[in-house]
C-alpha cells in the first residue's frame, strides 16, 4: 500500500509527469504561456473570462477546430500537408444534412429521428473516408505533391458541395439531433467529449502502435523508411483516410452545433489549424511533434480568441483584428522555432 | 515534333480548342467577337496574377498571399489618393499601388529567405495579416468614388463592336497591360541571369547555390515581382468593376494556381512557361463562360475546375513516374 502511495506521489510530481508524457522544454513553455494568457485575460475581464459559463462556451468552440487540427497535425507528421480538411468536413456535413432534411417525414418520432441521424452519421463518415482515400491515393500512388493534391481536392470537394446545394446552406434540422452539438453530459459539452475521445484514440495510434511509429519514420525520412521495409504508399493512404474521417466527425459537430451546413463554412480554419499545429511544436518538415503540444496550442489560441473578442470588440467593434493577429502570430512562432532550432543545432560545449 | 506533342502546354492548348469548339457547336454565340472580348477581359486579371504565380512556382515555392497583396495595395492607394483629392492620370495610381505591392512582397521575401520554412506557411500567415490589416485599419466598405482618371479609364476601349444581343462591347486597353506583363516575364525568365537562376533554384536549390546563384537575392526579386504584379492586377480589377474593396479577389488564389499548374508548371519547381500559364488562364476562363453557355448552372463551376485540376495534376505525376521507371529499367538492362 505504501509502495502504491509512493508510486502515485512520484508520478504526480511535475518532473516525473513531464518525463512520463515525454515532453521537452517546449511543451512546458506552452503550459506556462497558456496559464499566463489565462491570468492576463482574467485580470482584464474579471467578470466574464474566468467563469464556468465562458469555459463551457470555449469548450464548445474548441472541439471542431481541435479535431481538424489533429488531422492537420497528422498530415504534417508524415511530411505533407492537408489543405482539403474543411472541404471534406463541409461535404460530409452537407450530405448528412440532406439526409436529415429529406428522409424524415414531418412530425417524425424520436426513434425515427435518431435512426435517420445514425444513417446520416454513417454517410458523413463514409464521405470522409472516401475523400481521405482519394487524397491518399493521389499523394501516395499517383505521386502528386501533397500541397497540390489537397489543393486540387479542396476545390473538387468544395465544388461538389456548392453543386449539390446550389450554393445555399442546408439548415433547420430536427431539434433532437442538435443535442449532439449543443448538449451537455454531466456539465461537459458533448462535442468536447468527442474531441477528447478523438485525441485519446489518435494518441494511442501515434504512441502505442507500429503504424504510428511508421508514420514518424516516414515523416523523418521517406527514403530511409522505404529501405527499412515500410510501405510508404500504404502509410500515406491510411493516414489521409484517418484525416478524412476526422474531418467528417468535425463536419457532424459543425452541423449539429450551428444547425446548418454549407460550402464556405470555416474558410479561415486552414490558417487556424496550421497555426495551432505549428504552435504546438509539430515540425513543418515532418516527423517530429506531439499531439499534446497540438492541444496546448489549441487552448492558447482559444484563450486568445475569446480574450480578443471580449477586450477588443468593446473598443473597436471590428473583428478583423484577429485575422491580422493570427497571421502575425504564425510568423512569430516560426521565428521562435527558427531560433530554438539554431540553438539545438549548435555543437555543445563550445 | 514529338517532343512538342508531349508537352503539357500542347495538351492544355488542345483542351482550350476542344472546349471552345464544343461550346461553339452547342451555342454559336460563343464565337461572336463580343464574347471573345468578354473572355479576354475576364482573362486579364487572372493573366496578370498568373505571371507572378508562375515565377513563384518555377522557383519551387507557392504563394497564396497575392490576392491579399492586390486587395491591400489597391485599397490603400485608393484611400490615400481620395484623401489627397487626386485628379490626375491613372499612371500614378498604378505607381503607388505597385510600390505598396513591392513592399508587401518584400516582407514575404524577408521571412522566406530568413526562416527557410515552406513558403506556403509564410504566405498563409502574411495573407491573413494583409487582409486583416486592410479590413481593420483601413475600413471594410467598398469605395465607389474612385480617384483621378480611373472612372474615365474604365470606359476606354481599343475597339468597339456591336453586340448582336444589343449594345456595344469594347476591348479594354488593360488587355495590353496583360500582354506587356507576359512579354516582360517571358523575357525576364529566358534572357536574364536571375531568370535562369529561378529555374535553377526550382530544379535543385543546392546545385543552384553551388553554381554561384545568390538565392537570397533571387528570392527577393521573385516575391517583390509578385507583389508588383498583384498590385497591377488589383488596380486593373478596381477599374473594371469601378470600385475598390478591401477583400477583393479573396479566394481566387486557388483558381490562379490551378490555371498555372494546368499550364504545365511543376509545383516541385524548375518547370513552367509563360505561354502554358496563359493557356491555363484561358482554359479556366473559357470553362466558366462555357458552362453558362451550355446551360449548366454557375454553381457547378467549381466542381469542373476541381476535376480539371485533379486530372491536370495527376498527368505530370504519372508521366514523371513512368519516366523514372524507364530510367531504372534502362539502368538495370
Amino acid at each position: 500500500m505504501k509502495a502504491l502511495y509512493k508510486k502515485i506521489f512520484e508520478q504526480t510530481q511535475p518532473k516525473a509527469l513531464i518525463k512520463k508524457l515525454g515532453w521537452d522544454g517546449y511543451q512546458v513553455l506552452l503550459v506556462f504561456i497558456a496559464i499566463f494568457i489565462f491570468v492576463l485575460m482574467s485580470m482584464l475581464e474579471p467578470h466574464t473570462f474566468p467563469t464556468i459559463n465562458n469555459l463551457t462556451s470555449m469548450a464548445f468552440q474548441i472541439s471542431e477546430l481541435g479535431i481538424l487540427s489533429i488531422g492537420m497535425a497528422l498530415s504534417f507528421l508524415i511530411g505533407g500537408v492537408d489543405l482539403s480538411i474543411t472541404g471534406t468536413a463541409n461535404l460530409s456535413a452537407v450530405l448528412a444534412g440532406l439526409i436529415l432534411k429529406n428522409l424524415l417525414p414531418p412530425g417524425a418520432s424520436d426513434t425515427q429521428v435518431w435512426l435517420t441521424f445514425f444513417l446520416a452519421v454513417l454517410v458523413a463518415l463514409a464521405t470522409g473516408l472516401i475523400c481521405g482515400m482519394i487524397n491518399g491515393l493521389l499523394i501516395g500512388r499517383v505521386g502528386v505533391p501533397a500541397i497540390l493534391a489537397t489543393l486540387s481536392t479542396l476545390t473538387l470537394y468544395t465544388g461538389i458541395t456548392v453543386g449539390i446545394t446550389g450554393g445555399t446552406p442546408v439548415s433547420k434540422f430536427p431539434e433532437q439531433v442538435l443535442f449532439i452539438g449543443i448538449g451537455k453530459l454531466l456539465g461537459i459539452p458533448i462535442p468536447f467529449l468527442i474531441f477528447i475521445f478523438v485525441f485519446l484514440a489518435i494518441s494511442i495510434l501515434l504512441n502505442r502502435t507500429a503504424f504510428g511509429f511508421k508514420m514518424y519514420m516516414l515523416g523523418t525520412n521517406p527514403t530511409a523508411a522505404q529501405f527499412s521495409g515500410i510501405n510508404n504508399k500504404s502509410i500515406i493512404l491510411w493516414t489521409h483516410t484517418i484525416i478524412g474521417l476526422l474531418s467528417a466527425i468535425s463536419g457532424i459537430i459543425i452541423l449539429t452545433r450551428t444547425n446548418a451546413a454549407y460550402a464556405d463554412y470555416g474558410t479561415s480554419y486552414i490558417l487556424m489549424t496550421i497555426l495551432i499545429t505549428v504552435l504546438g511544436g509539430v515540425a513543418v518538415t515532418g516527423g517530429f511533434g506531439k499531439l499534446s503540444g497540438v492541444v496546448l496550442g489549441l487552448i492558447i489560441l482559444q484563450f486568445l480568441a475569446t480574450g480578443f473578442n471580449m477586450v477588443l470588440l468593446k473598443v473597436t467593434g471590428s473583428n478583423f483584428f484577429r485575422d491580422f493577429i493570427w497571421g502575425l502570430l504564425l510568423l512569430l512562432v516560426m521565428v521562435i522555432n527558427y531560433y530554438s532550432n539554431v540553438q539545438k543545432l549548435k555543437p555543445k560545449g563550445r | 515534333m514529338k517532343r512538342i506533342l508531349r508537352t503539357q502546354e500542347f495538351i492544355i492548348g488542345i483542351a482550350v480548342i476542344v472546349l471552345s469548339v464544343l461550346t461553339g457547336v452547342v451555342n454559336p454565340a460563343f464565337f461572336s467577337i463580343a464574347n471573345m472580348f468578354d473572355i479576354l477581359r475576364n482573362a486579364t486579371i487572372y493573366g496578370i496574377l498568373a505571371m507572378g504565380v508562375l515565377i513563384v512556382i518555377i522557383s519551387g515555392g507557392i504563394d497564396v498571399s497575392f490576392p491579399a497583396i492586390a486587395a491591400l495595395s489597391t485599397y490603400a492607394t485608393v484611400r490615400l489618393l481620395i484623401n489627397a483629392h487626386y485628379q490626375g492620370s491613372v499612371l500614378l495610381v498604378y505607381a503607388i499601388a505597385a510600390s505598396i505591392g513591392l513592399f508587401l512582397g518584400l516582407i514575404n521575401a524577408f521571412f522566406i529567405s530568413w526562416l527557410k520554412i515552406p513558403t506556403l506557411i509564410v504566405t498563409l500567415g502574411t495573407s491573413s495579416m494583409y487582409y486583416g490589416f486592410s479590413l481593420f485599419f483601413l475600413g471594410s466598405l467598398a469605395i465607389f468614388n474612385l480617384p483621378g482618371q480611373m472612372i474615365p479609364f474604365s470606359k476606354m476601349a481599343l475597339v468597339t463592336v456591336q453586340n448582336p444581343l444589343g449594345g456595344s462591347v469594347g476591348l479594354h486597353p488593360a488587355v495590353l497591360i496583360m500582354i506587356a506583363v507576359a512579354l516582360l516575364v517571358w523575357w525576364f525568365l529566358k534572357y536574364t541571369m536571375i531568370g535562369r537562376g529561378i529555374f535553377a533554384m526550382g530544379g535543385n536549390r543546392e546545385v543552384a547555390e553551388r553554381s554561384g546563384f545568390n538565392l537570397r537575392q533571387i528570392e527577393y526579386v521573385i516575391y517583390g515581382t509578385v507583389g508588383v504584379l498583384s498590385a497591377i492586377a488589383g488596380v486593373t480589377l478596381a477599374t473594371f468593376v469601378r470600385n475598390a474593396q478591401p477583400a477583393a479577389l479573396m479566394g481566387t488564389e486557388l483558381d490562379v494556381i490551378a490555371a498555372v499548374v494546368l499550364g504545365g508548371a511543376a509545383i516541385t519547381g524548375g518547370r513552367g512557361s509563360v505561354i502554358g500559364s496563359l493557356l491555363g488562364v484561358l482554359f479556366v476562363t473559357i470553362m466558366k463562360t462555357s458552362l453558362v453557355m451550355l446551360g449548366i448552372p454557375a454553381y457547378w463551376q467549381k466542381l469542373f475546375v476541381g476535376v480539371a485540376l485533379v486530372i491536370g495534376t495527376s498527368i505530370p505525376a504519372i508521366r514523371a513516374r513512368h519516366l523514372r521507371q524507364q530510367m531504372v529499367s534502362e539502368v538495370t538492362d
